[in-house]
């Protein structure tokens, strides 16, 4: 098995850039849900949203190098809504720019692998990219609503 | 994540998938469904307890769909939970892929 950087404290989330190391990010998104009372839709959005911006930042933005890291960042704002940040070190890229449309009219167009950023979209209030000095921001904001 | 069989009449193979079907799930049926998809022309993926669905999971569906409607045959999702059911509507697979609700129903999708 290879070494994991993973690092949990509350709120912040240290990952290497392995996709194995995403199944940490469920227990840790369960953990900040038990403690503010995000509701099992809203959880359901966070970790699926997660999953998709993150799997693109390890194969798209570092091309599956596995030794970097990324760090995820949790907070409240205000009492509406809840924030993620992740943060990257790879070279610049926007995943939120236009990306491949999944076609409708026939099932050999549904391209696997294009709705990760649609997906985003849909299941949360906003989704913003920005450059950083040496890598990239995604800021994901949720309601904090419980259903 | 589990992938389990079951043979119905009228030559329909039902795939009970049950578990999140996220990146690891996803590599977990890869294989199975692949296979599965090559040897049946009638598929029902009965999804009443996967919990979790995302794009890789997606493409564990569509990818073994795209190959039995190739060689002529039909493919139909029973039962999703309500937010895998909202995953597979915002990708538009409800469009290719029948949803049904009621067993009857998905399977008559195949018969028809």
């Amino acid at each position: 098995m290879q070494q994991t950087h993973a690092k949990n404290e509350q709120g912040r989330l240290t990952l290497s850039s392995r996709l194995g190391d995403l199944a940490l990010v469920n227990p840790w998104v369960e953990a900040l849900a038990a403690e503010h009372a995000i509701g099992a839709d809203t959880v359901y959005a966070i970790e699926l949203c997660l999953e998709e911006a993150l799997s693109n930042i390890v194969r798209h933005g570092y091309k599956s190098a596995p030794d970097h890291t990324i760090e995820l960042s949790f907070h409240r704002k205000g009492d509406a809504m809840l924030q993620f940040a992740i943060e990257d070190c790879a070279p610049h890229f926007d995943q939120t720019g236009p990306g491949r449309q999944p076609a409708n009219e026939d099932i050999d167009y549904l391209l696997p692998g294009g709705h990760g950023m649609p997906l985003i979209r849909k299941f949360s209030s906003s989704v913003e990219w920005e450059p950083l000095p040496k890598g990239n921001r995604l800021t994901l904001t949720f309601p904090s609503r419980s259903e | 994540m589990k992938l389990s069989t079951e043979e119905l009449d009228g030559g329909i193979t039902k795939v009970i998938l049950d578990g999140r079907l996220d990146i690891e799930g996803a590599a977990a049926i890869d294989l199975k469904m692949n296979v599965i998809a090559g040897s049946s022309k009638l598929l029902l993926l009965d999804m009443q307890e996967v919990s979790f669905l995302g794009s890789m999971g997606l493409r564990s569906l569509v990818v073994p769909s795209q190959a039995v409607r190739r060689r002529g045959g039909k493919v139909a999702i029973f039962a999703p939970q309500k937010m895998v059911e909202e995953v597979l509507k915002a990708s538009s697979i409800d469009a290719l892929i029948p949803i049904r609700h009621d067993l009857n129903d998905a399977l008559a999708v195949l018969q028809a």
